[in-house]
């Protein structure tokens, strides 16, 4: 990847235990990028797996998020904004893509279908049941593979934008 | 261009919006909004109760992405804009403080949530964003 030499010169920082249960549970998760004109795009995100140590994120996006995609392969940067939409704790995790596999593997697939039926569990806790939440659902996944760089804690209040620091 | 006024209502703060901006060296940021206002034909408004991070990020660089749910079915539309200016009073900025108090005390935070400005977008274009049931664009 072109930009990696620039953007993987910085320290990884791993995600812990108990951070890495949070990403991996129904959070909404939405990811930015942006082009090398520094016009920004948000996506949805469709689960995510920490590595075991913590030092990545395999997260999916959908299939047709080919901006999002096309951002990863030029500039490599990314934010992934992880929220409860039931109590608002918010975890945003910056980094570089390191992986575009380009297709999801039978391990994502899976990863996808539990992802979304947790969310739609944390969904319905607000209100919003199946089929209300249908045109949420991507037409598919494919995988991209974060190293972790930067982790804030963005829960509405007087933490917001709290750094964290992550496991030593 | 989807117009907007076909998709009013993703901007009645049924269903959080979230804004994507970027830094002046490159660094996208993502973040929740409370509600979305449609202003006119071309322009909508945000409720700033943004992090620092967000509010510099426009002040450097002036385009976002925001994306807006529609609450009867969640299809998403993904609203590129620039940033034009900040109201911090007048009925939009008003509004949004009446809907965003009842938003935080529907939700438990009343006095967390708090509006100190209305910033206003240019919509330069809006796509609906493809989906199981429609997966064309």
């Amino acid at each position: 990847m072109p930009y990696a030499s620039e953007v993987l010169e910085r320290e990884s920082l791993t995600v812990d235990d108990e951070l890495a249960a949070f990403l991996q549970s129904g959070v909404a998760a939405l990811a930015a990028t942006a082009d090398a004109d520094l016009v920004p795009d948000g996506t949805r995100v469709w689960g995510c797996a920490v590595a075991p140590a913590g030092d990545r994120l395999r997260i999916l996006v959908p299939v047709t998020a080919t901006q999002t995609l096309a951002n990863l392969a030029t500039t490599g940067r990314i934010a992934v904004c992880f929220t409860d939409v039931v109590v608002y704790r918010s975890v945003q995790i910056k980094g570089a893509a390191v992986e575009l596999p380009g297709r999801a593997l039978p391990s994502d697939l899976a990863l996808f279908k539990s992802y979304r039926d947790a969310l739609f569990t944390s969904i319905a806790k607000v209100g919003l049941e199946y089929p209300a939440v249908a045109g949420f659902i991507p037409v598919g996944v494919v995988p991209v593979v974060i190293d972790v760089q930067q982790m804030f804690d963005q829960t509405p209040g007087p933490g917001a934008g709290r750094h964290l620091s992550g496991r030593p | 261009m989807v117009p907007l006024r076909s998709i009013e209502a993703c901007f009645q703060g049924a269903i959080p919006a979230v804004i994507a901006t970027c830094s002046a060296d490159g660094e996208p940021n993502i973040t929740h909004l409370s509600q979305v206002y449609l202003i006119d034909d071309e322009h909508v408004g945000v409720s700033n109760q943004f992090f620092t991070k967000t509010a510099n990020n426009l002040a450097d660089n002036p385009v976002a992405s925001i994306l807006v749910v529609e609450p009867s079915g969640c299809e998403s539309y993904q609203l590129l804009v620039h940033y034009e200016r900040r109201d911090t009073d007048g009925p939009l900025y008003h509004e949004a403080r009446h809907s965003v108090e009842a938003i935080a005390a529907l939700t438990g935070m009343a006095g967390v949530f708090e509006v100190r400005a209305v910033d206003v977008f240019r919509v330069l274009n809006c796509a609906r964003v493809p989906n199981e049931l429609r997966p064309d664009p």
